[in-house]
């Protein structure tokens, strides 16, 4: 018998000679060398380091003549099975242009058991030109902090505030600072204002330019200030500006979020509704209460496409751990679902098993791509040029009757590795009374009731 | 293309012995010749008990990853067969079989493309995963039969339909990472969480396809066989494509049958 098991085993022909389980976890960059570089950028090829997975090529001169191309001959060990882009860049790691001194070349690599692994080429910076500490002192902590990365210095609000903003500061550097850079105080007229100061290294004369921004918190985030409250048009005020602030969804057939008193004040009360557009020729929608950061533009064509209407994201530079806020949910009775038997037909409500959800989501994003962002969330099509950095997630089980009370959550914000050594340039949050409302699933009259949004650094 | 010798070997060893067959009826057949041509016509029925080894195959045998390693779960088949002589050489058969194949696989996969239509979902992995498969089965094989001249070894091929009782096909993926359908990286496998994907509601429930084999009479009424069969369907239902090629049930068999009666009735010879 076990002369015949064996035949037929082999006769099946699956056998491999190599184990699963023996397959390497591990892969690594063994040897870095520069082949050939551009001109007037001085690299010390004598110091490369490989730590990790990391080759550190120390900068000695010539921040401002970047973009540097360098030529490479990069080896990996035996048990890498491939090397990748971490995004939808394509890879060459023979020739690799970096824009500036503190932005990386990354990529994965791929061990033999297909455990990706990070790998990364990075130029150090030599400390001859660094502010070392950035002092405000008109301002105090409370109000507001400073974070200081590579070469830009950010200077967050954490309350309301008016623009003009203007800004003392006691700073420590190395280095000379060049004539014509900003002095303190800095006047900034608005969030892309942007003060210069360049300092010159003392030892070889280098220089290197530092950035100083003001960083409003997002504006309106008490949900205290409202336009045409108590009409057919209420709205979020978008204060400072359409796609800078807060946003919803309302519109001229459904007014999905509306502000209802808290704490003396007002909180954001999002609810799902039925959109009866039969007249139309689109039928009976099942439509989410919601409010964003970002902007609605209403297009008749896409009354059927919601996500089409939402532009989400407005620009942020930083890094935030977290969001704070005061929510509490309440699911609708019946858990419904419009449908069409084809384009052509209308939507048609049918009951579905299920308890509605309310979802919060934010999404710090960073948009390289041409104009301006156009983001119509996570499960609208991939954007070209858009790097989901970091993301977290809350959902509002409507089963779960706890929700249905004021609470304060903290959503925490995971950042993906591969672009820790990137800044976003917009951040998108966004609160849903259904959590499958592009889908046109949820309950009427699920609420989700909000307030009081914090970004925590 | 590792596997396409096995659809071979059995069809070289059939087309052998029909030349063989050809060769031997060339010459003129004397009267003595046709008369011992002539066979006692007997059905004969049995019962049958075995064992397979296989599962579901990627098809073309391109997907078949590079490192796989089956790992075969043995469960006893039973069965009743019933064969018919037609001439003293070849015999019809049908057989009724209640059988389980299982086995379990890991794989190192590269750039495997899923495709969820109804979640409008397509995504690409690449990594190590764990296959388990179970197909609980009543197999009706129909086939000819040749038997050789020492009256011990025959060879037999023909087709099988398979009413597919109970299926389970069940994927863990422990180590990788997933791309989108453009091959851009889009996240890491967790091993501590690895992502587990059943695919048993979404198996079809017959099959049919061809099979082969060799059998020797070990005792008057005891003989051995090797079977090997191949489906010629996607073990998914038609409305559930979620891989870019087919996977088919392909096995082989090892069957320990007793014939029970040899019933003759020579009115029933439809070959006279």
């Amino acid at each position: 018998m076990r002369k015949y098991y064996w035949i037929l085993l082999f006769a099946v022909g699956l056998f491999s000679c190599t184990k699963v389980s023996k397959l390497s976890d591990t892969a690594e960059i063994i040897s870095f060398t520069i082949l050939d570089q551009t001109e007037g950028i001085m690299l010390n090829k004598d110091e490369i380091t490989i730590t990790n997975n990391v080759v550190t090529t120390p900068l000695d001169y010539g921040r401002k003549l970047f973009p540097l191309t360098i030529k490479a001959d990069i080896k990996f060990s035996s048990t890498t099975d491939d090397v990748i882009s971490v995004d939808e860049e394509p890879l060459n790691l023979k020739e690799i242009t970096f824009k500036d001194v503190y932005t990386p070349q990354t990529f994965y690599l791929i061990s033999e058991s297909g455990v990706p692994l990070l790998g990364k080429i990075i130029l150090k910076d030599k400390t001859n030109a660094d502010i070392t500490n950035f002092h405000v002192t008109n301002y105090t902590e409370k109000e507001v902090s400073v974070t200081i990365r590579n070469n830009n210095i950010r200077i967050n609000f954490k309350q309301d505030f008016s623009w003009p903003v203007t800004i003392e500061a006691d700073i420590t550097h190395n280095g000379k600072i060049k004539t014509g850079s900003a002095k303190s105080p800095f006047t900034f007229s608005g969030p892309k204002d942007k003060k210069q100061i360049t300092l010159i290294a003392d030892d070889n004369q280098d220089e290197r330019v530092w950035n100083i921004q003001v960083v409003p918190t997002i504006e309106n985030s008490s949900f205290e200030s409202w336009i045409n409250i108590g009409t057919s048009k209420v709205n979020i005020d978008p204060t400072p500006g359409k796609g800078l602030g807060w946003a919803t969804a309302n519109n001229s057939f459904v007014q999905g979020t509306t502000p209802v008193p808290y704490q003396e004040g007002y909180a954001a009360q999002l609810q799902t509704g039925i959109q009866n557009l039969t007249n139309l020729g689109i039928g009976e929608l099942i439509t989410a209460g919601t409010i964003f950061t970002g902007y609605f533009q209403i297009k008749i064509s896409a009354l059927s496409n919601p996500p089409l209407m939402t532009y989400f994201g407005i620009p942020f530079i930083m890094r935030p751990q977290s969001i704070s806020f005061n929510a509490k949910y309440v699911a609708g009775a019946k858990f419904q679902q419009s449908e069409r038997k084809d384009e052509k037909s209308p939507y048609i409500i049918k009951d579905i098993p299920g308890v509605d959800q309310g979802r919060v989501w934010i999404e710090l994003l960073r948009w390289e791509g041409d104009g301006e962002l156009e983001y119509h969330g996570d499960h609208a099509e991939p954007v070209e040029g858009l790097k989901i950095l970091g993301k977290g997630e809350m959902i509002f089980d409507g089963a779960n009757t706890t929700l249905q009370n004021w609470s304060n959550y903290t959503i925490p914000i995971n950042y993906d590795n591969k672009y820790k050594d990137l800044e976003p340039t917009h951040i998108s949050i966004v609160m849903t009374s259904s959590r499958q409302g592009d889908l046109f699933i949820g309950a009427k009259g699920s609420t989700l009731t909000v307030d009081n949004v914090v970004v925590n650094f | 293309m590792k596997l396409i010798y096995l659809l071979i070997i059995p069809l070289f060893c059939t087309l052998s012995l029909a030349a063989e067959e050809r060769n031997q009826s060339k010459p003129v057949k004397t009267q003595a010749d046709s008369i011992s041509d002539q066979v006692e016509y007997r059905f004969a029925l049995g019962v049958q008990l075995g064992t397979d080894i296989g599962g579901a195959i990627p098809f073309p045998f391109s997907n078949v990853p590079d490192v796989f390693n089956p790992y075969p779960k043995l469960s006893p088949s039973i069965g009743a067969k019933l064969t018919f002589p037609v001439t003293k050489k070849w015999t019809l058969g049908a057989e009724v079989t209640y059988k389980k194949v299982a086995i379990d696989a890991d794989a190192r996969i590269d750039n495997q493309r899923f495709h969820d239509d109804k979640n409008n979902i397509i995504s690409r992995f690449c990594g190590s995963a764990e296959m388990s498969m179970d197909f609980t089965m009543l197999e009706i094989p129909l086939y000819f039969k040749y038997t050789f001249k020492n009256q011990k070894d025959r060879i037999l091929a023909g087709l099988y339909g398979a009413w597919i009782i109970n299926a389970k096909f069940r994927n863990t993926v422990t180590k990788g990472y997933m791309m989108t359908d453009d091959e851009v990286y889009n996240g890491s496998i967790d091993p501590s969480n690895p992502l587990y994907i059943n695919f048993s509601n979404l198996l079809d429930s017959w099959d049919m396809g061809f099979i082969a084999g060799y059998e020797r009479q070990l005792f008057p009424r005891i003989e051995l066989g090797l079977r090997f069969s191949c489906g010629f369907k996607d073990i998914f239902k038609p409305s559930n494509q979620y891989f870019d090629y087919k996977m088919l049930h392909m096995r082989g068999s090892l069957v320990l049958s007793y014939n029970l009666f040899n019933i003759k009735p020579p009115q029933l010879n439809l070959f006279r």
